[in-house]
């Protein structure tokens, strides 16, 4: 019966999700078990129970440094995947990444300065995050500006906008680039890879309540983002109020992947490929899409970052090498499996 | 540039004069050399990437770049003590270590020759070798005066040099102003043809428009012969003046680090810019 | 102004400019409920402006457009799509989204107590698609999909109750003979249950058998307007074409039909 398939597909997908989430605490333990100071099965124990029978380097190395560590990379993995799937549902593109809006690139801008300048260290180390949340969202501010009302094309005047917006920040920031001491083109080279090495508590979170709010208004519109894949004229004609879902979307994928950049640097690929992985493992429905890809983006980046601080230890490894790595077969895997969806 | 509060925290860090360490991280080429020049290699148990080129550090663990550095791999080396340069980082990695109750110091970055007898007192304060620290800064700065004699009586031009680097893919770069290579240039008696502009930028025909340089200097890491090399720089290779000029081959870590060798490599420069 | 309350829609003097042209030239027409209007006119005659205009989405420059009576610029967004359905020329199709929750799509602006699944699941039962209902939308023929947008946009109006508006644009252009037949008697059905239809038709057959009313739109302005029976002439419908459209069979016998010929 096919009355039978369609709810089979729907419980099939919503079983996929249930995993997916299963999946997630696995993985952080797993990389909070790892590293390149061993902790063994009974220690990690003792840590996790709050036994103090454990010695006091162990115990900040473990909760202190490991575990701030893997939830940094957990937020920062999951909100770029999440702000990547409404980025690409808004624009009905495939290819839409978070950065085509402008953010990552406003970001390096503000982090590019603060090294350009030598002000890295100031307030304690929190002007770099900020100044790389600031750029973010003042080039999300800007292209915002080119978004007047719903006017059919109004999309695709902003993936446009965005195009020139990132090639303009790129040639200012190639001039930093160019004029800067050799000492903070180093800095700049490095904070660019990208990297959860810096993680804190604090930071952690800062990125939480960014994530939890970008979810919030993010599954608030899974359902517009559902119409918009059948155009945003149909869309209008269902009830969705396009303009509102189009300026709030972007809002909230700037929010996200601001946050996320400014604590750990531009990390490309999680925001493009885990929405598709997503996709690819549970349809098209926003409501599962986005948890989904928000998980997905999570693990990946927590992999990714267990394997840059574990297989050159001592030494690290830039987490954006990884990041590929690791994504890219599981990724060319999905497509070549035979799935029920079509890209 | 050394900024007043790193001094203030080195001083601070220097106070507490102990017993020295038994288990030491040096990650900054310069304080590994000053440390390992201290006798204390026995006790580094781990080394940055760089300081892997220096004598009998090459089998040492490798805690990564000094700009990309991890808490968690340099707490399982067990330090007692973490010395780095300035340059080290990312800042909060420093605290992380801190946080874990593992001493760290920054030795501060100084890119003058009289900067390097105060990094190698900072180093042998915190590490108690204030005796061994006195006796190699002597030795130093016995170097630099050796030096200072050689290229004081330059009367008249002194000779033009381009300093290059080989990067990514055997491209090369020129040293502008505001580099480690500038101020070695000028410190071994030449003349910096690239001084108008700042940082290393990749060499191109127009940098030898204005300038003729007489003298290359290049990393003995470089390969080719002089010949070879000469003909890859564009502009220049061709030319009258490239097949007159002299190539200067040296010791990158001892030339730029402003480390206990650099004087001394600075004084080989010197001669050979004298040559006629 | 009149502003007693009409049920249905009613276009006054509505006027169109776009990139300096006129598209939409005084414009009047009523869509009622219980009646379906068939338009129909030359390609770029601005019919699909027309419906643009009608449903809210492009503001008219001169002119007015109201919904029950009511400005048709004055409703919010989902109040709007609960009274009006559109089914458009371009119809996009959802990457990864089964039949099933494309229709239900149609449900969106019905709040959370609705139940979209039923709905949807009557819909495609009407258009005889419940074998498609697992399908992936990007895995359908041109013809299905355009009878699943249709299935959609009357799964828009599904409340029992209260007489909506259909607009749909060239709802037929893609389906063989029995499935035009099929969706032109289903959205009949509609007009007959209360719904005031408007459909954009090329077919000039299948006009003069569906629809109550026609309006002939050429370069933007209504030529006329009127009973079915009365626009459907071959003199008027040559004239408006500007190609020979000739009548064969009886003129009273149900085997009439309007045959266009090259010059
Ligand atoms: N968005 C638009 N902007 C400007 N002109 C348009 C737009 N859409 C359609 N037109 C023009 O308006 C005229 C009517 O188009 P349309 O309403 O689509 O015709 P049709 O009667 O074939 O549906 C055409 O000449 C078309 O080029
Ligand atoms: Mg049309």
């Amino acid at each position: 019966m096919n009355r039978a398939a369609a709810d089979d597909a729907s419980r099939r997908a919503r079983g996929r999700l249930v995993l997916l989430a299963a999946c997630l605490p696995l993985v952080l333990l797993a990389a909070a078990a790892l590293g390149a100071v061993t902790i063994g099965p009974a220690d990690l124990w003792k840590l996790l129970s709050g036994s103090a029978d454990v010695p006091a380097v162990v115990r900040a190395v473990f909760w202190e440094i490991r575990v701030p560590r893997v939830f940094l990379a957990a937020l920062v993995g999951g909100s770029l995947a999440l702000a990547g799937a409404g980025v690409q549902g808004l624009f009905r593109n495939p290819l839409a990444d978070p950065a085509l809006i402008g953010v990552s690139a406003g970001a390096a801008l503000g982090a590019v300065l603060c090294f350009f300048f030598g002000w890295e260290g100031l307030l304690g180390g929190w002007l770099l995050p900020l100044a790389a949340f600031a750029g973010g969202l003042l080039a999300v501010l800007i292209l915002m500006s080119f978004h007047s009302g719903f006017a059919a094309g109004g999309t695709a005047k902003l993936i446009l906008a965005g195009v020139a917006l990132n090639a303009m920040a790129g040639s200012v920031l190639g001039f930093f680039l160019f004029s800067a001491s050799d000492d903070a083109l180093r800095s700049m080279t490095f904070w660019t890879l990208g990297s959860c090495a810096s993680a804190q508590w604090p930071q952690v979170l800062v990125l939480l309540v960014f994530l939890a709010a970008g979810s919030f208004i993010l599954r608030r519109h899974a359902r517009a983002l559902d119409a918009l894949q059948l155009g945003e004229e149909q869309a209008a004609h269902l009830g969705v109020p396009v303009a509102r879902v189009r300026g709030e979307t972007i809002a909230a994928a700037a929010l996200l992947v601001g946050a996320a950049t400014a604590f750990a640097g531009t990390i490309g690929f999680i925001g493009l490929v885990a929405p598709h992985m997503a996709r690819l493992l549970l349809g098209g429905l926003h409501r599962l899409v986005l948890p989904a890809a928000l998980l997905l983006g999570a693990m990946l980046l927590v992999l990714a970052d267990l394997g840059a601080r574990t297989l050159t230890a001592p030494a690290e490894l830039a987490v954006g090498i990884l990041t590929a790595a690791i994504g890219g077969p599981f990724f060319l895997w999905l497509l070549r499996r035979p799935s029920s969806w079509s890209v | 540039m050394i900024r007043p509060a790193t001094i203030l925290a080195v001083l601070l860090a220097v106070s507490s004069v102990h017993a020295g360490p038994s288990r030491l991280v040096t990650a900054g080429s310069a304080v590994t050399e000053i440390a390992a020049a201290l006798g204390l290699a026995p006790q580094i148990v781990a080394v940055d990437t760089s300081g892997r080129e220096i004598e009998g550090m090459g089998d040492k663990p490798d805690v990564g770049y000094v700009r990309m550095l991890g808490a968690e791999g340099i707490l399982a080396q067990k330090p007692d003590l973490v010395l780095v340069s300035g340059e080290a980082g990312p800042p909060p990695v420093l605290g992380q270590i801190k946080s874990a109750g593992v001493e760290v110091v920054v030795i501060p970055n100084g890119y003058s020759l009289d900067n390097i007898g105060d990094k190698i007192r900072a180093v042998a304060a915190a590490t108690g070798r204030a005796g061994e620290g006195e006796k190699l800064v002597a030795q130093v700065e016995a170097d630099v005066e050796t030096l200072r004699a050689a290229t004081a009586d330059n009367t008249g031009e002194r000779p033009g040099v381009v300093f290059l680097l080989a990067r990514h893919g055997g491209n090369l770069m020129a040293a502008g102003s505001a580099t480690a290579a500038h101020a070695m240039i000028e410190a071994s008696g030449g003349r910096n043809i690239c001084a108008g502009f700042t940082g290393y930028k990749p060499l191109s025909a127009e940098i030898f428009a204005a300038a003729t340089p007489d003298f290359v200097i290049v990393s003995e890491s470089v390969g080719g012969d002089d010949a070879q090399l000469l003909a890859s720089v564009p502009g220049l290779g061709a030319t009258p003046a490239g097949r007159a000029l002299r190539v200067i081959r040296v010791d990158d870590a001892a030339f730029l680090g402003f480390g206990p060798r650099t004087p001394s490599a600075a004084a080989e420069v010197a001669a050979a810019l004298r040559q006629p | 102004m009149n502003n007693t309350f009409a049920p249905g829609l009613v276009a006054e003097a509505v006027t169109l400019t776009r990139d300096a042209r006129r598209i939409l030239d005084g414009v009047s027409l009523e869509v009622k409920p219980g009646r379906l209007l068939a338009v129909i006119g030359p390609n770029g005659a601005g019919k699909s402006s027309l419906l643009s205009v009608l449903s809210g989405l492009w503001k008219a420059d001169r002119g007015e457009v109201r919904l029950d009576g009511k400005a048709i610029g004055d409703y919010g967004p989902r109040e709007r799509a609960r009274r009006c359905a559109v089914m458009r020329q371009d119809n996009l199709r959802p990457a990864g989204m089964s039949v099933l929750e494309a229709v239900e799509l149609g449900r969106l602006a019905h709040g959370a107590a609705d139940d979209a699944r039923a709905v949807a699941r009557g819909q495609l039962a009407q258009m005889d698609l419940s074998d498609l209902a697992a399908r992936d939308c990007a895995r359908l023929s041109g013809g299905e999909w355009q009878r699943v947008a249709f299935a959609r946009t009357a799964a828009q109006l599904a409340s029992p109750g209260r007489g909506g508006v259909l607009l749909l644009d060239e709802p037929v252009s893609s389906l063989d003979p029995a499935h035009q037949h099929q969706l032109l008697g289903a959205a009949r059905r509609l007009a007959a249950a209360g719904h005031a239809v408007l459909a954009i038709l090329h077919d000039l057959n299948l006009t003069a058998q569906y629809a109550d009313e026609v309006a002939l739109l050429v370069a933007g302005r209504l030529t006329v307007c009127g009973p079915a029976a009365q626009i459907m002439q071959p003199a008027v419908l040559s004239d408006a074409y500007g190609c020979r459209v000739v009548a064969v069979g009886s003129a009273d016998g149900p085997a009439r039909a309007l045959v266009s010929l090259p010059d």
